[in-house]
């Protein structure tokens, strides 16, 4: 697929000029310890030796070409083939079904009004990177197709749009979510950048339509959660009433993202330093089943997913130490996710999140460089124990005593993970935290409060009549050779 | 630490430092005119290339023998719009370089801002056929503030190197004559 699309875009390069870049990483991390070659669970930690393979092509064709200077019309169309899959570096193999066109959309500009940047289809934009996350938390419009309009001089940039979310979130069960937003930055002197940004979505109530979020009512949260709805109606009415189970009532579901971005720098040791906020009321689960005698039974759940908070907090900030041998970059991260229909159950919509991370790197040689990474982070669960501290955790949290009708999934309701990362990089370009190719020999450490806090096989059930036992440990050591490589 | 861990970190240092083959020079210094000007999509000004890009295409041509004598570019160069008519503007005899750079911004990147630097390097000694390289390089900034300079600043390194390529086709035919 990727081939034929450079063919099909290469092959009239002569008539227009095509642009084509990309990014990928690729590694090696072979895992000794039963891992599965990342070093811990996720970016938390930091991108580095926590990623795994990518690929991805962006492409650009000036259907109206644009002339330095000029104020005439342009256009061009632009395509992103993404995915997370490389021959021999993971499951999948390399296989293109873990790609996808994830952007498509046609720009043009000095349509109507001058200046102005027309862009029809994906309309994806952000505020700018936590590039040791590999997080944006100030991203519009990320699951949205449709129109916007983007207006850039030196000082300003307005930018409104509006679409439809209805695939992006709801895939396969499409039903259209109207989204509007837009975007506003200031830039002033080029030592600060100021910028907010809103997303409002809403998803009108159609009844009849099986798509569309409704509510099953007369559930009670508790039984949802433990996946006994149907079991308590039986219960209550009898299996031979369970025809009417409760039909869902329609609802209109809403969610909305507020943004904010403050960036500074361009003075002293610091290069830039940039701070993003991310408030967001997430979009309501559609629903789930639960199986009854060899049948699925929908329960449709809007009043149960709506009230899904989450705040993020990212800042980053890149020093130059000592010019051009030693440069150093600060990230932290902090995320607080609320479930208000939620007071029992642990899960990633109720907890909190910090971490920092930090990276030198040292310039001894244009091209040769030494590189260390250390993060710290600590995870909390609103709702009870969900990090399992130990192999055999019923004896650390309840004393050998089973709870069978528990909600809770480990022993504790905090993870604290510690990574520290080390190894020598070749810049061919240069200098620069950032700056790629990038081929790195690396080493790292992980320390977690959590057992085997990494993406494992070992079997985690205490089962006497198990093949296996469980194993426990918490430091996880990890050698990786990877490049990294923008073009 | 094991012996081979010590091998491995040797032979990166040593990559590291590998010395660069010393580039054809021209057999007596001449001195070269030499003009980086810094388009813009967006602004009909034309500025001149920082510092930092002007002193990596210079030090090209000190390793060829060549003395660069850098022109300015004021706004006038902005009146003109063909390359002829700005290689006009190195006054003088003898040899002038001209290396047009004009960065455009494509697209926000999964966290990255891509920008494509279309370059223009001309060299005129006075012949009919001037020697020409035209050439584009991609760069991805990392913040959105970092615009036309920032871009060409960040494809310097490979601008540096494709101009070299230039002056060693010049001096190729120069040489041979």
């Amino acid at each position: 697929v990727i081939t034929a699309l450079i063919a099909l875009l290469a092959a009239p390069a002569a008539a227009g000029p095509v642009d084509v870049g990309g990014y990928f990483r690729v590694m090696a991390r072979p895992d000794v310890q039963g891992g599965n070659g990342r070093l811990g669970y996720w970016n938390l930690h930091g991108r580095l030796m926590n990623e795994g393979p990518y690929g991805m092509l962006d492409l650009r064709y000036d259907l109206l070409e644009r002339e330095p200077g000029a104020s005439e019309p342009w256009a061009s169309v632009h395509a992103r083939i993404e995915g997370g899959s490389i021959a021999n570096a993971d499951p999948g193999n390399g296989t293109l079904a873990a790609y996808r066109v994830s952007q498509m959309y046609v720009r043009g500009g000095n349509v109507l009004l001058q200046d102005v940047v027309w862009q029809v289809g994906t309309l994806e934009y952000f505020f700018g990177d936590l590039g040791l996350y590999d997080i944006r938390p100030a991203t519009l419009f990320f699951n949205t197709v449709g129109l916007s309009a983007q207006y850039r001089n030196d000082f300003a940039e307005i930018l409104v749009g509006f679409g439809d979310s209805g695939y992006g979130i709801h895939r396969d069960r499409y039903d259209a979510i109207p989204t509007f937003g837009g975007a506003a930055r200031l830039r002033v002197g080029g030592h600060l950048d100021l910028g907010v940004g809103a997303e409002g979505r809403a998803e009108p109530g159609v009844p009849g339509n099986v798509n569309a979020p409704y509510q099953t009512p007369d559930m009670s949260y508790e039984d949802w959660v433990r996946g006994e709805v149907v079991q308590s109606y039986v219960q209550e009415f009898g299996e031979d009433l369970l025809d009417y189970f409760p039909a869902p009532q329609p609802r209109t579901a809403s969610s909305y993202a507020l943004v904010g971005h403050l960036g500074f720098g361009n003075f002293g040791p610091l290069v830039w330093n940039n701070l993003f906020i991310r408030w967001e009321r997430r979009h309501p689960q559609r629903s789930t089943t639960e199986p009854w005698q060899g049948q699925d039974v929908e329960l449709w759940v809007h009043d149960f997913t709506d009230q899904r908070f989450s705040l993020q907090i990212g800042d980053e900030a890149q020093l130059r130490l000592v010019p051009g041998r030693l440069d150093l970059a600060i990230g932290g991260l902090y995320g607080n996710d609320r479930d208000l229909d939620n007071d029992i159950l642990p899960t990633d919509f109720d907890r909190t999140y910090a971490s920092t991370v930090w990276r030198l790197q040292l310039y001894p040689a244009r091209t040769f460089h030494f590189l260390a990474e250390t993060s710290l982070a600590r995870e909390w669960s609103r709702n009870g124990n969900r990090f399992r501290e130990h192999a055999d955790s019923i004896f650390a949290n309840r004393g050998g005593q089973p709870d069978v009708r528990g909600l809770e999934t480990g022993d504790s309701d905090t993870r604290r993970t510690w990574q520290a990362k080390g190894g020598v990089v070749l810049n061919p370009l240069g200098p620069g935290i950032f700056v790629r190719p990038s081929l790195r020999v690396l080493y790292g450490v992980q320390y977690s409060t959590q057992n085997n806090a990494f993406g494992n096989a070992f079997v985690e059930r205490l089962d006497q009549y198990s093949d296996f036992d469980t194993v426990e440990q918490h430091w996880h050591h990890l050698a990786a050779v990877e490049a990294e490589v923008w073009f | 630490m094991s012996p081979y861990l010590w091998l491995l970190v040797l032979s990166l240092v040593l990559s590291g430092c590998l010395k660069s083959t010393p580039p054809v020079a021209a057999p007596t210094a001449v001195p070269v005119r030499v003009a980086v000007v810094l388009e813009s999509f967006d602004d009909t000004d034309i500025e001149g290339a920082p510092a930092s890009v002007v002193e990596q295409i210079t030090a090209e041509l000190h390793k060829r023998n060549l003395v660069p004598q850098v022109v300015p570019v004021d706004p006038s160069f902005a009146t003109v719009r063909s390359t002829e008519g700005r290689l006009d503007r190195l006054e003088g005899d003898g040899v002038g370089l001209l290396v047009e750079c004009a960065p455009r911004f494509s697209a926000q990147v999964n966290g990255r801002y891509r920008w494509s630097v279309q370059v223009e390097a001309t060299l005129d000694d006075g012949r009919a056929d001037e020697v020409r390289r035209s050439f584009k390089v991609p760069v991805h900034l990392i913040y959105d503030h970092q615009e036309e300079a920032a871009a060409l600043a960040e494809a310097a390194p490979i601008v540096a190197r494709q101009v070299g390529l230039l002056l060693d086709e010049w001096i190729d035919v120069t040489t041979a004559e």
